[in-house]
């Protein structure tokens, strides 16, 4: 299963941070993440990417792994391997990078080990092939199943009523969700639930991901209640023949895992004019639904 | 390149000067007064909304830092309990950074790993503030350890947008910023009336002084005001007023000295014509007009003499003084005028007291006695009495000269100081006087720093009196 989107909201995220655009990554292309050395830890960004050119006949995840072991050319940033600490192998399982460490590993704690295991994370995740990591100090499983959607790069909290959201939407492949950084502003006339809803309807802006609700969808209400989010939509929601279950799974979950972001919503019942369905795409859709993680 | 000379009038102008200049001070006032306010309030701001966090931060912490493990209950707990409504967003993450508890509504970060600098360095157990401004909002950033036991068990980051406060100061700058477009427009429009009224007046000085330099000393300058420019065209005034006395009484003094000069040269001439065409002149007459010519020329002489000794006063501020004992001068003067007094039978008198002593230039003083004594004799009636009297007054010396003899008419004695000014010409001249011997006592009395005056005697004649100031040591020592 390939996953580049988490890769769009780090760009997206790191864009002001790294203050030289959007790395965007194309096809043999990846991005390193490096530690802010601590002398220019003042405020914000506390990773920085680099991006570099994959070797088409070397294995991608190797090829990462030299990447992020080799020096960085911004000299403000160093590799977070501390030392004593090694990378012992590295492959690809699936949709899923395993690594082994060297037993240093073990020893690591606070955020020496976060930063270390986050910029491993972003770095490998940035390969089309990789979604998640785990990582193991010898035989030893010490972190399972890391993704980007683990990591919060930056307070996306600008103002009261500026704020940054994560709009979930299916990945060019189908396979699964990635997300893009919306930045919003909340009127005093309107809820972030349907602001969130009308970006999901708008579609997404990287290349990895496709839009979950097609021009025919129409919004009719959005309101709260005790955490469950139910919306409503217009006869013709999700109702293109040609999608499959799968497909239409991964659509249901755009919305519920893009509204669930939000603190207040625990849930999301979804409704067909106002009234509650048995099912789409094989999905219990009768009650609310939870998030799902990837 | 050469210099078109309109551009280097306005260059150079005093106008454009004294605008330039207040316009740089009005520049520098109002850059204070827009700069100044609106940086003291940000700083203000900046420093209480610090405070204001940190001591929120310390009380987070302090109810945090339990020996027990950090949960997102726990602290959930604790947070239920504090006023956190000022803050955007709150995050509490473990010594990790894994957010525990995140207040955000619309991107929670609870349970990921939240890679904030801030963070970093709180966990490293450094305690981070700032604040900033943007223009539109203050927003305000404190991340504090959670240390218990001495370990760093997590981190507390808070943060603050506060676009309320941010207005108000916008607002100040606002305003202040109209205030000043006000000021500097009225200022400008003030500096240019000033400016230019001042450098109208100094203008038509100016111009008024090239006219009198090309000698017109008629010109004179309308006053208006009580200023220093008001006070400099009245001494223009006063200046071209005296200037055109200066050259009337020049002119004046060269007609006069012309004819005092051409007279006696005429008289020569015409004497000695007449014994070059006289052929058979006898060798009487001859002699008598030889005698003439010897009189006509001491005459000369003796202006000639006074000419020079008066140009010699006015070319010089000061002249050598001695310590003068005025009776002895006094006295030695009159034996040289004795026989004068005798040939025109006048009897001198004195009432001299001693100690009587000035400062002064002994030729000069004897020229000032013995012009005054010499003209109280020769303008006497025979019999008549010439009395001088010296005496001390206060800090002065006075020396009076009083004489029996045929007065002054009360319109000459405002010109008797004159040059070449005569109260009877034709007697003035039988009595050999050139016009000039009060003028030297004039000169000589003023360069002492003296005054000498003149009035009508009740019973007849003249009465000179003379002041000089009285000798001190400190004077010989100047």
């Amino acid at each position: 299963m390939k996953k580049l989107l988490p890769i769009l909201l780090i760009m997206a995220v790191l864009l002001a941070a790294c203050g030289t655009g959007a790395p965007t990554v194309g096809e043999g292309e990846m991005l390193v993440y490096r530690a802010v050395k601590a002398e220019y830890r003042v405020r914000g960004e506390l990773v920085r990417c680099e991006k570099l050119g994959l070797d088409p006949d070397a294995d991608p995840v190797q090829s990462a792994v030299y990447a992020f072991s080799s020096y960085p050319r911004d000299e403000e940033t160093c590799c977070p391997l501390p030392e004593g600490v090694e990378i012992v192998s590295a492959e690809r399982i699936g949709d899923s990078a395993r690594l082994t460490l060297s037993s240093g590993y073990r020893g690591l704690d606070g955020m020496d080990k976060t930063l270390l295991d986050c910029c491993l994370t972003l770095t490998l995740c940035s390969l089309s092939e990789v979604d998640s990591l785990s990582i193991y100090a010898g035989s030893e499983l010490m972190e399972k199943n890391l993704s980007p959607e683990s990591i919060q790069l930056s307070n996306t909290a600008v103002s009261p009523t500026q704020v940054g959201v994560r709009v979930f939407f299916p990945n060019v492949n189908e396979t699964g969700l990635g997300y893009e950084y919306r930045s919003l502003t909340i009127p005093e006339d309107s809820s972030a639930e349907r602001l969130i809803l009308d970006e999901l309807m708008k579609g997404p802006v990287s290349v990895g991901l496709i839009p979950c609700l097609d021009s025919g969808s129409m919004l009719l209400a959005v309101y709260t209640i005790d955490g469950v989010c139910s919306v409503s939509f217009a006869e013709g929601f999700l109702a293109d023949d040609s999608l499959t279950d799968a497909q239409l799974r991964l659509r249901i979950y755009s919305i519920v895992n893009s509204l669930t972001a939000l603190r207040d919503v625990s849930s999301v019942q979804l409704l067909i004019e106002g009234k509650s369905v048995a099912s789409i795409g094989g999905v219990d859709v009768s009650r609310p639904l939870e998030a799902k993680k990837q | 390149m050469k210099k078109i000379p309109v551009i280097s009038s306005i260059k150079n102008s005093v106008q454009l000067k004294f605008s330039l200049t207040f316009l740089a001070l009005m520049a520098a006032l109002l850059l204070t007064l827009n700069l100044y306010p609106a940086t003291a309030s940000r700083n203000l701001v900046f420093s209480s909304k610090q405070s204001s966090l940190r001591s929120q931060a310390s009380v987070m912490v302090s109810a945090l830092a339990t020996p027990e493990s950090l949960t997102g209950e726990t602290v959930s707990e604790v947070f239920a309990l504090l006023d956190l409504r000022n803050l955007t967003r709150a995050i509490v993450t473990d010594d990790s950074a894994r957010v525990l508890f995140d207040t955000s509504e619309y991107d929670n970060s609870e349970g990921r790993y939240a890679l904030f600098s801030e963070l970093a360095r709180a966990l490293g157990g450094e305690v981070v503030c700032y604040s900033v401004y943007d223009g539109k909002a203050f927003r305000t950033c404190e991340s504090m350890p959670i240390v218990t036991g001495g370990r760093t068990i997590g981190a507390v980051y808070l943060y603050e947008y506060d676009a309320q406060t941010a207005s108000l100061i916008h607002e100040l700058q606002v305003n202040l910023r109209n205030i000043t477009i006000v000021i500097a427009v009225v200022a400008i429009a003030l500096i240019y009336i000033f400016s230019h009224s001042l450098t109208k007046r100094i203008t038509t000085l100016a111009d008024a002084t090239r006219i009198v330099s090309e000698g017109d000393y008629d010109q004179k300058i309308e006053i208006k005001g009580d200023d220093e420019l008001s006070e400099l065209g009245r001494e223009f005034n006063n200046l071209t007023h005296r200037l055109k006395e200066t050259e009337e009484l020049r002119r004046r003094f060269v007609s006069d000295a012309s004819h005092e000069l051409k007279t006696p040269l005429a008289s020569i001439r015409l004497l000695s014509d007449s014994i070059v065409g006289e052929d058979n002149m006898d060798t009487d007459t001859m002699r008598d007009f030889v005698q003439d010519i010897g009189t006509e020329a001491e005459r000369l002489q003796r202006t000639t003499e006074k000419l020079l000794s008066l140009t010699k006063m006015d070319s010089v501020a000061d002249v050598d003084r001695d310590r003068l004992e005025m009776k002895s001068v006094v006295e030695k003067t009159l034996r040289l005028l004795a026989p004068l007094a005798k040939e025109y039978q006048v009897t001198i008198t004195t009432e001299l007291k001693p100690g009587c002593v000035i400062y002064g230039n002994e030729d000069l003083v004897y020229r000032v006695i013995f012009n005054l004594v010499e003209n109280a004799v020769k303008y006497n009636y025979p019999e008549g009495k010439v009395k001088i009297k010296l005496r001390k007054k206060s800090d002065w010396i006075e020396l009076v000269i009083e004489d029996t003899g045929i007065g002054i008419p009360d319109e000459d004695l405002p010109n008797i100081f004159s040059r070449f000014y005569r109260v009877d010409k034709a007697r003035s001249r039988e009595a050999g006087g050139s016009g000039l011997g009060l003028s030297i006592v004039y000169d000589a009395v003023k360069l002492h720093g003296g005054s000498v005056t003149v009035e009508q005697r009740k019973s007849g004649g003249t009465r000179f009196t003379v002041t000089f100031p009285a000798y001190t040591a400190q004077e010989e020592l100047d």
